[in-house]
């Protein structure tokens, strides 16, 4: 079994191995999986779980507990063919599948944050929905990417971002780790010193995507996750003191083109006290379609990655947010492939969990076969082959280094004569701004003049020939009082006259100030225009440079990949001729087990074999009630409530859509009635709030709420019919042994343990509750309870 | 093409053949012996190489709202800010403290001051993190605080008691959230009100055969499984009920009223005597860290009377746990440390109280490796500016950790993720250092 390790296949992998791959036969993609797998293997595969093994697997990772004692005994017990893909579909279909699901992607996406602005409850019912609907990954990101919390019917989608407090640094960390597989963390202030290819530039590049933001709360207290049409990202190298400036750029692409707005015009609505800013243009909202858009490989290859983790328990790269080149994925074009079918199956996570379920690798058993000395015959040759292939690599890696360099001193050369530009166009644009300021102004004093000049005008047309007419008839009726009054008006159309007169001149000084100013911001606006093509044909020049780094950092990342990859594969095969030779010429027995160990750990990183991993807070919470049977009694409980909304219609007995409605409403009862013991659980075997959740941990207090704690005792109980009462009414010992281990493992008791059970059962004649009590218990606080395999 | 030069942060990850590497290590220790603490614990070779012959300990008082330096370690009596207070000699010629410490001042020789710590931060929140984890506060990230840190570095692997007790009135005897990237094992069980740890008891329904029975049959269960499968995380969950069996038989430590009649009368019947006594009994007992906290010294009204009433309180049990562990021999193990916020400000204002300050303040730290009887660094005349030797929240933390024992320039590893257990930025105050 030779392993290729093509390296023309790693280079390029992503245009033309994979759809070539596709094309060709365009087998179903757990066919794929298995083929992509097997060929990747160094001897060692385990055989096929058993029934049992892969019934429990198959729950937690579906419905997120282990399966009910009927369906146990029932899938045990079915001989006819085709049962697995059938329990799979079954499960994919079943309202617990979204309701795991939906707790699945809340601790994916919130790490079990605390809630801000919006509920828990509101953003998993989002979630839940979504889910239930069976939404693509791709508009559920795009819908939680491009959320500020406006929308009412997807306004939990905010929560993303305001329980994290629309805190930019933040925001740019997790939106990097969760969305795209890659923790940018180190390169806030500088290239990651680690990691060769985390530029601080990545980092920027999402944190100008997101550094808009703002909260902003409404007058009912409601926080809003805004947007405003200003902030340029410019950052500097704590270590190396350059600096640089960056547009948005999504990792591993480039910085993209924005439309530009002259200053004044580039709000919908206009920020201002108490009003929440609209930009024309939101970069969030690029964010959300450039990500999304099925066109950002490592967009997709993060979810299928960790889509696949969900399922085998280990990344193909591990730890999933630390995607880079020196950590390659175990299988890359495995990773390309899967990345690029989620794509195809158009974001499906549903379709594409069914892929994995049904492959062989996902079936296969926790134990390898032990026919491991015979392999070792074949593993001698291929590490000699790998031995050259590594060395050769480690030579080209040198030169596609070289390569880089070329193309990135070319890309830097183009984007140098970038930033001053824009420089240039910044300041022309706060130039528009003022000369609009000052031609506004000016607008206003020449209308405010016009205005003037209006009012007395019309007072003097009102007023003159009513002084004429009155001085007229005072002259001919010679009375003082008249004369008077007539006096008076004329004095005051004299007085209008001379102040139309100097509103006249107001209005001619104004008019050519508004002009000016007028022509002014014209110019400064044709003065941006100018720059700002001198500024497209520099980014122009950039983006014809693009392609060439591209290809070249590509091309130095295979190689790299190759190399890296040869490593592992030399010491997965040097570690399997180590076990063999140490047992050959029969080495103590701690050591033989040492290399034992070291090699099974080299097989379940291949995914040769299944792995053991550690339930899940939630998995274990609902795993217990669902094997002590609080399940079971509130699942009757739900039936019987459900039996009076929405009776099984006895005409049709078997429609599909009722019952599977009632399906739903039940499990919405049973969920409701128990939920609320999780939340002990999740605090005892939970990291804290905002921390990754994955590693596993062993505390005292876990172990003393099994103990001694009052939750895990009442479920002891006998009550209804949950497991305790149900085995207490059982006589036989092998009876109770079987139902115990089948609820609680659940697979059949092997002899010894039904001797076990029947022996415990003996030495307790007259306490026989308490000794199923005290078994069932021992059961629940095993190893083999605790883990999944 | 690797970047050479080192970094301020924490985030740094190893890469993945370091990874690789101590993944393997893990699957030779699971040969090795049952391993408590999971993947995690395994990954800290540096710390496991560190733990002292003897367990090294550290109690932290904390004077929570922000102790004023002025009416306890660095008084200016006689100056424009010195407030109402003498100045007393103490037990070590040429150390002045306030008088409202009259029992401190007799412990002095087992005591060291630092009167030039300037955190500038002057908000609860933000100087308490500081002071607590030796880093800023970022939104970005969060760190362990000291007690997780320490019971990381410090606790014995396979010590069936918690390592980080957090003593407080109304505590629950529940898992605090405290400990950030190092995992839920070192977050705080908080104490108080004389409730031990949650769940330690046996429930009465069940009698003491059927729990040697259900135990047994555990252990049977688990060995069965083990052979077909047996990882570092099996060991350490099976491990784990063993220490729960561990820690209820000693459970008896966390009850304060085992102790003599006499000592309670030493201690004061009041919370903080209690709590003082509680942690003399818990590090007695090997606990690792233990925290107390006094409160409330955030007094911008009446700084004068409440700091008369608050080390009233305060002198006598503090002292009396100082000489106690000296007495004991436990001093040279047990790192001692009273801090808080930030101190106040030497500026008196209307209310005749103290404000918030951050500036030029003091904390009083022994035991351990603290160099005896020092001061380290001063203030002006007036206390409104330090004058000598400035040091801060990231100092301090490099320095308690080195006074145990523990190379504060070292890094935990975390799941393959280097986590520096000090700001890198900053070094030990190496003088204070015996």
């Amino acid at each position: 079994m030779t392993r290729p390790l093509p390296l023309a296949a790693f280079a390029f992998a992503c245009c033309i191995l994979t759809p070539g791959f596709a094309r060709d036969a365009d087998p179903p993609l757990h066919t794929s999986i298995d083929q992509m797998i097997s060929e990747a293997n160094l001897g060692i595969v385990a055989p096929i779980a058993t029934d049992g093994e892969f019934l429990r697997r198959l729950y937690l990772d579906l419905t997120g507990a282990i399966p009910p004692s009927g369906v146990t005994r029932a899938f045990l017990d079915d001989e006819s063919g085709g049962k697995r893909g059938r329990v799979i579909e079954r499960l994919l279909n079943s309202p617990q599948f979204s309701r795991h699901m939906t707790n699945v992607v809340d601790v994916m996406l919130m790490e079990r944050r605390a809630e801000k602005h919006v509920k828990n409850v509101e953003w998993q019912k989002y979630l839940y929905d979504s889910i239930s609907q069976n939404k693509p990954w791709d508009q559920l990101a795009r819908e939680i990417l491009a959320a500020d919390g406006t929308d009412e019917k997807n306004r939990s989608a905010a929560a993303f971002y305001l329980a994290r407090e629309g805190e930019t640094n933040l925001l740019t960390r997790d939106v990097g780790r969760i969305f795209f597989g890659m923790d940018l963390q180190c390169a806030q202030c500088h290239d990651h010193p680690l990691i060769d290819t985390y530029y601080q530039s990545d980092y920027y590049g999402i944190y100008a995507f997101l550094n808009r933001g703002v909260l902003f709360t409404d007058k009912d207290k409601k926080v809003f996750y805004a947007e405003k049409a200003e902030g340029h990202v410019s950052f500097k190298s704590v270590f190396t003191d350059e600096q640089d400036k960056t547009f948005p750029r999504l990792p591993t692409a480039f910085e993209i083109d924005e439309p530009f707005f002259a200053k004044g015009e580039e709000y919908d609505v206009a920020p201002a006290d108490k009003v929440r800013p609209v930009p024309k243009y939101s970069r969030r909202a690029k964010l959300a379609e450039l990500a999304t858009n099925g066109l950002n490989r490592q967009f997709n290859k993060n979810i299928a990655n960790r889509l696949w983790t969900h399922m085998m328990g280990r990344g193909l790269v591990e730890p999933v947010d630390l995607h880079h080149a020196d950590n390659p994925p175990s299988h890359p074009e495995l990773l390309e492939l899967l990345g690029d079918q989620f794509v195809a199956m158009k974001y499906d996570m549903k379709a594409f969990l069914r892929e994995i379920a049904l492959s062989a690798t996902y079936q296969r058993s926790l134990d390898a076969s032990d026919s491991v000395a015979e392999q070792a015959t074949t593993i001698e040759t291929q590490v000699g082959s790998l031995r050259t292939k590594v060395d050769g690599l480690a030579n080209q890696t040198i030169e596609s280094a070289k390569a880089v360099n070329v193309a990135q001193a070319a890309f830097d050369s183009a984007r140098d004569a970038v930033n001053p530009i824009y420089d240039e166009l910044t300041a022309a644009n706060t130039a528009t701004g003022e000369a609009r300021k000052a031609s506004d102004a000016a607008a206003k004093a020449l209308a405010d003049a016009q205005v003037l000049q209006a009012t007395k005008q019309a007072a003097l047309n009102a007023i003159g020939p009513l002084a004429k007419s009155t001085k007229e008839a005072a002259d001919k009726l010679k009375e003082a009082e008249l004369t008077e009054i007539a006096t008076k008006l004329q004095a005051r159309a004299d007085k209008l006259t001379a102040e139309v007169a100097a509103a006249n001149k107001v209005v001619t000084d104004k008019t050519p100030p508004a002009q000016q100013t007028a022509d002014a911001l014209a110019a400064a606006k044709q003065n941006a225009d100018a720059i700002k093509q001198r500024f497209d044909a520099a980014r122009a020049k950039v983006r014809e440079a693009e392609p060439q780094l591209a290809s070249a950092r590509s091309n130095m990342r295979a190689v790299e990949r190759s190399k890296l990859l040869g490593d592992d594969e030399l010491r997965a095969a040097e570690s399997v001729l180590a076990y063999t030779y140490a047992d050959r010429i029969s080495a103590d027995e701690a050591t033989v087990t040492r290399l034992y160990d070291l090699m099974r750990d080299q097989w379940g990183e291949r995914f040769s074999t299944n792995r053991l991993e550690h339930l899940s807070p939630e998995q274990m919470a609902w795993s217990v009630m669902e094997a002590t049977g609080v399940i079971e009694n509130q699942r009757a409980a739900g039936e019987a409530e459900v039996n009076k909304t929405l009776p099984i219609d006895p005409e049709k007995p078997d429609d599909p859509t009722r019952l599977a409605e009632r399906e739903k409403q039940i499990e919405a009862f049973v969920y409701e009635k128990t939920k609320g013991n999780v939340s002990a659980f999740v605090k005892l075997f939970g990291h804290g709030g905002g921390q990754p959740q994955r590693d596993f941990f062993a505390t005292v207090d876990q172990a003393l709420f099994f103990a001694n704690g009052g939750t895990v005792q009442s479920w002891l109980n006998p009550s209804g019919n949950n497991l305790t009462a149900r085995l207490n009414k059982l006589e036989e010992p092998a009876q109770i042994a079987d139902e115990m281990y089948i609820s609680l493992l659940p697979r059949r008791p092997t002899e010894e343990e039904v001797a076990d059970v029947a022996a415990y059962l003996a030495s307790r004649p007259e306490d026989k509750l308490n000794a199923i009590k005290e078994m069932v218990w021992a059961l629940l606080t095993s190893a083999e309870f605790r883990f999944s395999y | 093409m690797k970047c050479s030069y080192a970094c301020g942060t924490n985030e740094h990850v190893v890469a993945r053949r370091q990874f690789l590497g101590g993944v393997a290590a893990s699957a030779g220790a699971v040969v090795a012996g049952p391993i408590v603490g999971g993947l995690g614990a395994l990954a800290q070779p540096a710390s496991a190489m560190q733990l002292a012959k003897d367990q090294k300990r550290v109690v932290v008082v904390n004077m929570a709202g922000g102790l004023s330096q002025l009416e306890s370690w660095d008084p200016k009596p006689g100056t424009d800010t010195g407030g109402p207070f003498r100045a007393i000699p103490t037990a070590v010629p040429g150390i002045h403290i306030c008088e409202l410490l009259p029992e401190t001042a007799k412990q002095m020789q087992h005591l060291s001051l630092v009167r030039s710590i300037n955190t500038k931060e002057n908000d609860h929140g933000k100087g308490g993190y500081a002071m607590f984890t030796g880093r800023r506060q970022t939104p970005a990230a969060d760190y362990p605080r000291i007690g997780a840190v320490a019971a990381k570095a410090l606790s014995p692997q396979a010590s069936s008691l918690p390592g980080h007790i957090v003593i407080t009135p109304g505590g629950s005897g529940g898992r605090g959230s405290d400990s950030a990237y190092l995992g839920p094992k070192y977050s705080s069980i908080s104490l108080g009100d004389g409730k031990p740890p949650k769940n330690t008891e046996r429930p009465e329904a069940i009698s003491e055969q059927s729990e040697l029975a259900r135990q047994a049959f555990r252990r049977k269960v688990n060995d069965r499984f083990a052979l077909r499968r047996r990882t570092a995380m099996t060991d350490a969950y099976t491990a784990n009920y063993e220490q729960a069996l561990e820690l209820m038989k000693r459970r008896e430590i966390f009850d304060i009223t085992k102790e003599p009649q006499q000592d309670h009368d030493r201690y004061g019947t009041h919370d903080f005597g209690r709590h003082c006594l509680l942690a003399r009994r818990l590090l007695d007992s090997g606990i690792t860290f233990v925290q107390v906290t006094h409160s409330n010294y955030d007094t911008h009204n009446e700084n004068f009377n409440f700091h008369i009433e608050q080390l009233g309180e305060f002198d006598s049990p503090f002292a009396m746990l100082v000489a106690d562990l000296a007495d004991r021999g436990m001093l040279e193990s047990t790192l001692i440390v009273v801090m808080s916020e930030f101190g106040r400000t030497p500026n008196i204002n209307q209310n005749y109280g103290r404000d918030h300050w951050g500036t030029a303040w003091s904390v009083c730290l022994g035991g351990a490796k603290i160099q005896p009887g020092a001061v380290i660094g001063k203030t002006n005349d007036n206390g409104t500016a330090v004058a000598d030797r400035e040091v801060d929240h990231a100092h301090l933390f490099h320095t308690y950790m080195q006074a145990v024992g523990v190379d504060s320039s070292g890094s935990f590893d975390v799941d393959g993720r280097e986590m520096p257990i000090a700001d890198p930025a900053a070094s030990p105050i190496s003088e204070l250092i015996a």
